[in-house]
């Protein structure tokens, strides 16, 4: 008998999660009153930027190893993560544009929580944008760790700015609590799950692939030599 | 049933972004393994090395 392989089974886990996500979605959790049935959109926005905080979360934890150890696996699980963070990020912000353009009237506003997260966009991509741009792999690993340390200041500061300054932007999810209807709650939960075990699957093919790019890049090294 | 294309959009972005991006790992992983095969080819067999080769 072939042995399962843990990365199998969380695809599937993460294929039938997005399953039972989208079927409770969509035919379970009633429409919203107010807002109408573009408010579904939100179960995908609120779990993409959940789950976009946490991997910048893990840039953030994995760069600080890597200044402590100089290790470069960190640099790779560092890189790894602002990519997956960034790709939801970037969602996030599409997302609630088509969002606000029937509830808001507007594409986009400049409020602080939509300018905060675009903020946000802007760091991370300059955090791309700068390993490509260094040719030295130490000093690109340093740069780059101390990038995204700083980088992730903003993070609380996008959790916090509905709640701070003056926004239009709802607040949903409370400190302790979801201001929303019980089925609703389900929904967001299960694609919270979904996101998650999907991003696990991302982080390990992206640092497997880079940690494979490195071995290979030494071994062209040896053949050039 | 108002602005049901706006959630079509919103969903269809979403898979399409994800699509996306497993297609990058994917195509990134191909250009790995042509790299890895152009140096298993070089590491191979050079002429001269088999005397029963009329080469």
């Amino acid at each position: 008998m072939s042995r399962i392989r843990p990365i199998g089974l969380l695809s599937s886990v993460s294929i039938a999660l997005f399953a039972l996500s989208i079927y409770y979605v969509l035919l379970v959790v009633p429409v919203e009153r107010e807002m109408g049935i573009v408010q579904k959109i939100f179960y995908l926005h609120v779990p993409m930027a959940i789950t976009g905080f946490i991997f910048f979360f893990l840039a953030f934890l994995f760069s600080i190893f890597y200044l402590k150890r100089q290790n470069r696996k960190w640099d790779i699980f560092a890189a790894s993560s602002v990519e997956i963070g960034l790709l939801l990020t970037t969602l996030v912000l599409i997302t609630g544009s088509i969002w606000a353009r029937p509830i808001w009237n507007t594409w986009w506003t400049w409020d602080p929580r939509l300018t905060a997260t675009f903020i946000l966009w802007l760091i991370y991509s300059a955090y791309l944008i700068l390993r490509l741009s260094v040719d030295n792999e130490g000093k690109r690993a340093v740069f780059c760790a101390v990038m995204a340390i700083v980088g992730f200041v903003d993070v609380p500061i996008v959790f916090l700015s509905a709640r701070i300054w003056r926004s239009i932007h709802p607040v949903v999810v409370k400190t302790r609590s979801i201001a929303i209807e019980p089925k609703m709650g389900i929904a967001l939960l299960l694609f919270m799950a979904a996101f998650i075990s999907l991003g696990a699957i991302l982080l390990w093919l992206r640092t497997s692939l880079s940690i494979f790019e490195g071995k290979l890049l030494s071994l062209e090294k040896q053949g050039g030599n | 049933m108002k602005n049901i294309g706006y959630l079509a959009a919103g969903y269809m972005v979403v898979w399409s972004g994800l699509l996306l991006y497993l297609w990058r790992l994917l195509s990134i992983q191909n250009g790995l393994q042509r790299r890895l095969a152009v140096l298993e080819e070089g590491a191979g067999p050079q002429a001269g090395d088999n005397e029963d080769d009329p080469e």
